[in-house]
């Protein structure tokens, strides 16, 4: 690592950005914070350690505006983390045994294919029809309300197939823990395409659900002494003050901006799979 | 008049939800809050003290053993530790309140994830 004067503010601004994009796009962040601090020189068993802190300080503090707002559904989180956590642990169990580089080109195609289905869906989140007053949202009870600002009005949604997103989520979770990535961008299109959720309520929830999916793997690293107060530090501080300003932007911005905007950071995504596939 | 007496149970529902929301919204709030506190509060010393390779090396574990010296590295580590409890008392408190509401579905659900990340902790981090 080198330490030069500007370091700590370097990370700190790269922290601010990911923090605001984190809470806007559901994401842990990961996807800015590991390359920023690789290219810094740190080495990059810190940097994911570091990233891991930045995506529970992102969907803490995303979350808790979130969860106040309406925005994310609880029901849904907590039911989805189930299949999160458990394919986690499955795919760190099943780490060594599967050939990570074809993972990474599966991955990539998956995400490129979810990256597809939602640029297609743009604009449609809008003239989706809503349940009705008193729809009761199945057994899960997992239909929910939020008060959309960029439209001015309440807007009721009603998940649709859940058993098709918790399949998708025990899928994401066991990538997650087989190659050792954030898995937000695996679970906003799962809500979004498979349960045909809101884009807000997808991202929103997404931040409540990452930091619990994060939690095993930062209890390993503090565990394992992998965490730097110094790097971690400014990471955190960034990150939570991005999120703060991330989560006053979602309730305003409209759906279609958040879609495009998702499927850029896909891109980006993919192209870093493809990339870890290619060369290994 | 059975119509109306659904009617008023899903407002009540309604409500004991927006309660739910509010309390597990104040417990991440008030986790975020503190560790930002403390990570602002020692951001200083971490940026402008002692910029030795051993100090910038320093692991949270390591910085909470200086915590009885006053080391604004350990109150940074404090502030970490609180950050990372903070979903942990998010689960807590959600199986609190569902327990609270005889919610047993979701109470069995949020009691799965703490098991689940209880043993994927002891078992990825058993082996280190």
């Amino acid at each position: 690592m080198n330490f030069s004067p500007g370091f700590e503010l370097a990370i700190l601004l790269g922290a601010v950005a990911a923090g605001v994009l984190g809470a806007l796009m559901g994401l842990g962040g990961g996807v800015l914070i590991i390359p920023m601090l690789t290219a810094l020189g740190v080495d990059i068993r810190h940097a994911i350690a570091a990233s891991i802190v930045a995506v529970i300080a992102t969907s803490c503090g995303a979350a808790s505006s979130y969860v106040r707002d309406g925005l994310a559904n609880i029901r849904i989180g907590i039911f989805l983390c189930v299949a999160t956590t458990t394919g986690a642990l499955f795919g760190a169990g099943l780490n060594g045994v599967l050939p990570v580089r074809m993972l990474f080109l599966v991955f990539a195609a998956v995400l490129a294919w979810s990256g597809v289905v939602m640029y297609r869906k743009r604009g449609r989140s809008v003239t989706r029809t809503e349940p009705a007053e008193d729809a009761p949202g199945g057994r899960l009870r997992l239909a929910g309300r939020f008060y959309d600002l960029s439209l001015g009005r309440e807007r009721r949604y009603a998940p649709q197939r859940p058993a098709l997103g918790f399949s998708l989520m025990l899928g994401a979770g066991t990538v997650s823990g087989l190659l050792g990535i954030g898995s937000g961008a695996l679970k906003v299109p799962a809500m979004d395409v498979a349960m045909d959720l809101p884009i807000k309520v997808s991202t929103a929830t997404s931040n409540f659900m990452i930091g619990i999916t994060g939690l095993a793997s930062a209890l390993v690293y503090l565990q394992r002494g992998q965490v730097l107060v110094s790097l971690v530090a400014p990471i955190a501080l960034g990150v939570t003050a991005g999120a703060a300003v991330g989560t006053r932007i979602l309730p305003k911005a409209a759906a279609t901006t958040i879609r495009a905007w998702f499927v850029v950071v896909l891109a980006v995504v993919v192209g870093q799979m493809l990339y870890r596939g290619v060369t290994g | 008049m059975s119509a109306t007496r659904t009617v008023e149970e899903r407002r009540l529902r309604r409500e004991e939800s927006r309660q739910l929301e509010a309390r597990i919204a104040t417990v991440l709030r008030a986790g975020v809050l503190s560790a930002a506190v403390l990570l602002t509060v020692s951001m200083p010393w971490i940026v402008f003290q002692d910029r030795s390779h051993r100090a910038h090396h320093l692991s949270v574990g390591e910085a909470l053993r200086r915590l009885p010296e006053l080391d604004p590295r350990a109150l940074a580590a404090v502030g970490v530790v609180i950050l990372v409890a903070t979903p942990i008392l998010q689960l807590l408190t959600s199986a609190f309140l569902f327990w609270r509401k005889h919610d047993r579905l979701y109470l069995a659900l949020t009691l799965s994830v703490c098991v689940i990340i209880a043993a994927g902790a002891l078992l990825t981090g058993g082996g280190h």
